[in-house]
């Protein structure tokens, strides 16, 4: 059967369905129900609701996407919108934002038992791009970004893990609390800045705390510089 | 470049754009194509169509119009032509009005 082809340059708006294979390289506006296989080119355009054999995408597609068999993401591939395939594939560089549900895997768990050790949840979500986000230690975050603001700024899902767990906040009005005990073994101003952007693991964060030095009340006199000393005890003598 | 809509495939909409396409399928709606347009023998178009270059070998349930339009001998054209220059091949068939060397008639 004959591969059809929507060329660069060439807009379809409307419905297409049937049988065979077909490459858009153009931009095609509308839904899609194909018995083949479906590629999306770098620089071609799918905007629509697809359905599909198999399909590889080299461009950009927005709208669900349920694909019976293989769904391939190479590296240029920007996918947005929900998928179903029975095996997704996505190279590395390529993006997708959008609930993935891979039927194959269904198949899988149950033959394995239940002992699959994919980044897959229970509902055979695939979160692996927000663990990414969610995997950066709070204390780099906040050097990163700045403000906590911009730390919810990757998308709700990120924010949801980014607030701080119920049960770690001290809920005492800040005038009861002990004022030289530091919370979770951080010394407050950290603790209440960092709170907003993201939770602290009381056993990771300890061990990095290092108190700062200023912080303590009659602490020692701050350190000499010994070659400011050399210098003006040479002056003192006369020699220079 | 060149584009194919298969025999197999089914297209209801409009395409617009640059660039030559080939029809061997059914298309139901609008072509207005700057590049040269085939409707195939097996193809179909139910609408209007413009191309700078049409050929017909398949058919056509609508007005046709291009700056060079030709009708091969198994065309089936239901709706007027418009061109700058038609061909007709022998065993073509036309139920329309023909419209030729009209430099305005862009549609």
């Amino acid at each position: 059967m004959k591969t059809s082809v929507l060329p660069q340059g060439v807009t379809l708006e409307g419905e297409l369905r049937g049988s065979g294979d077909l490459i858009v390289r153009g931009a095609l506006i509308g839904n899609v129900d194909l018995d083949g296989m479906l590629t999306i080119d770098a620089g071609g355009v799918l905007r629509g609701e697809v359905r599909a054999r198999a399909m590889v995408v080299r461009g950009e597609v927005e709208g669900p996407v349920t694909v019976l068999e293989l769904l391939r993401l190479e590296a240029s591939a920007r996918v947005l919108g929900d998928v179903q395939a029975d095996r997704v594939s996505a190279a590395s560089g390529s993006v997708l934002r959008g609930r993935v549900r891979m039927t194959g895997a269904d198949r899988l768990r149950r033959t394995v038992g239940g002992t699959l050790t994919a980044p897959f949840t229970s509902s055979g979500t695939l979160e692996a791009p927000r663990e990414v986000h969610a995997a950066i230690p709070a204390a780099r975050l906040s050097t990163l970004t700045g403000s906590p603001e911009q730390v919810s700024a990757p998308g709700p899902g990120v924010r949801e893990r980014m607030t701080e767990p119920p049960d770690a906040r001290d809920r005492r009005p800040i005038r009861e609390r002990p004022t030289d005990t530091p919370m979770l073994g951080m010394p407050r101003q950290a603790v209440t800045s960092r709170a907003l952007s993201a939770p602290i693991p009381a056993t990771a964060a300890a061990p990095n705390v290092v108190a700062p030095v200023a912080s303590k009340p009659g602490g020692p006199p701050p350190p000499v510089v010994p070659r400011l000393g050399r210098v003006r005890s040479q002056r003192r003598d006369g020699s220079t | 470049m060149s584009g194919i809509l298969g025999g197999s495939l089914v297209v209801r909409g409009s395409i617009r754009g640059k660039g030559d396409l080939s029809i061997e399928g059914t298309f139901e709606g609008e072509i207005a194509l700057d590049g040269t347009l085939t409707i195939a023998g097996s193809g179909s178009v139910t609408g209007p169509v413009r191309a700078t270059d049409v050929e017909v070998q398949g058919e056509v349930d609508g007005h046709v119009a291009g700056q060079s339009v030709t009708l091969r001998s198994n065309a089936r054209v239901h709706g007027d032509v418009r061109a700058l220059s038609l061909t007709i091949d022998d065993g073509a068939a036309l139920d329309g009005l023909i419209e030729m060397g009209d430099p305005g008639g862009d549609r």
